[in-house]
């Protein structure tokens, strides 16, 4: 801060400070601006022989009470339509990021399943089964011929809910999991071309950079959670039959979403 | 004088007329413009241009070529529409006032 600004304009910056305390990004910007037309009234003031007390006192007293200011500022950033509307932003991406989540994790484990069933069976790990899915038609222990002839049948594919959807059939899972896949493509892409052509791209319809951010490293952490320990607990146990595929997939795309939005929480452009 | 209610279209029509300008810029050309009439407080116009900004009505961004960092604001496609919008309504508007204003005198005269 240069001399001109101490005095008046100092101590009302310092009120203002405290007073859009919390505003983020916003309120550092209204300081800024408050300290540039606070600097500029003063030395214009002074250069037509002004004394400096008295110009800050006047460039202060224009510029409206700190109080005032800071509070008709953070009403206008919080209106409630403006909180609508980001909200609606926000639901319509983390709808598309849990929607491509939960269909990639299970596309991926259908695809890298075929290598991994041929893994186990190469290992002899399929020596006990103890999954109904596992047992072939006719009640029969299964064989390694007949599971390595069920491409990825004995692969639990759903990270979430596999317990009762394993019964509804293969053709309809990996269906389930593309059909998620392309709804999580739509919306995201829809998202992005709505933010580059439409209202949908202004300040008034985007979260917080911080915020988002944080919500999307919770979700990741939470939705990563307990994948992570039963893929964990899977593979302690040489479990390895089961559901540990799908379980350390879906753990390994929440933390990309966990690690992206963390190196995301400081601005480098405009979101 | 009060400029409750017109003080969006004033700063559009401000900025159409400055070309991009920070907010002191502003606030010096609304005040010269009007002839001293419109001597808006910092207080009043600085979050107005916020909120037009969140309206996308303006775009700002940080000029950092001046001696201080300074954001300079700029009419939008939208703001300009908008401009235009408000501009035919005040005049439509001035125009009814100005008609019962002018019947009212003849009544009187009456």
């Amino acid at each position: 801060m240069s001399a001109s600004s101490r005095g008046a304009v100092e101590d009302y910056l310092d009120a203002l400070f405290d007073r859009l305390a919390g505003s983020g990004g916003h309120g550092r910007r209204v300081l800024a601006e408050a300290e540039d037309h606070l600097l500029q009234t003063v030395d214009e003031a002074m250069a037509q022989g002004i004394g400096r007390d008295t110009a800050e006192r006047e460039a202060v007293a224009r510029f409206g009470e700190a109080r005032q200011l800071a509070a008709t500022v953070q009403a206008a950033r919080t209106r409630m339509v403006t909180v609508t509307r980001r909200l609606v932003t926000f639901a319509w991406l983390l709808a598309g990021v849990t929607a491509l989540t939960y269909g990639l994790s299970g596309v991926l484990t259908w695809i890298i399943g075929f290598l991994y069933e041929r893994l186990l069976a190469a290992n002899n790990y399929f020596g006990t089964l103890h999954h109904p899915w596992y047992l072939d038609p006719s009640g029969a222990k299964v064989t390694i011929p007949y599971c390595s002839s069920q491409p990825n049948s004995t692969i639990g594919c759903l990270p979430i809910g596999h317990d009762t959807l394993t019964y509804l059939g293969q053709d309809l899972r990996i269906g389930m999991f593309v059909g998620a896949t392309v709804v999580g493509l739509v919306l995201l892409t829809s998202l992005a071309i709505a933010r580059r052509y439409t209202l949908i791209g202004l300040p008034a319809w985007t979260p917080p950079r911080l915020s988002l951010t944080t919500a999307l490293i919770t979700f990741s952490v939470l939705a990563a959670a307990a994948p992570l320990y039963i893929g964990t607990y899977s593979v302690i146990t040489r479990d390895l039959q089961g559901d540990v595929l799908a379980d350390l997939i879906t753990t390994v795309l929440c933390v990309a979403i966990g690690v992206s939005a963390w190196r995301l929480r400081r601005p480098r452009g405009t979101w | 004088m009060d400029v409750k209610g017109h003080l969006d279209l004033l700063l559009l029509a401000t900025l159409a007329r400055t070309g991009p300008a920070h907010g002191y810029a502003v606030i010096a050309a609304l005040r010269e413009h009007s002839r001293g009439s419109f001597d808006l407080p910092e207080g009043t116009v600085y979050p107005a241009l916020h909120r037009l900004e969140q309206a996308g009505l303006i775009a700002s961004q940080w000029d950092e070529s001046a001696p201080r960092r300074r954001r300079v604001y700029a009419l939008t496609v939208d703001g300009r529409r908008a401009r235009a919008s408000k501009q035919r309504e005040l005049q439509t508007f001035f125009e009814a006032v100005q008609a019962v204003i002018g019947y009212r005198r003849q009544g009187v005269k009456a």
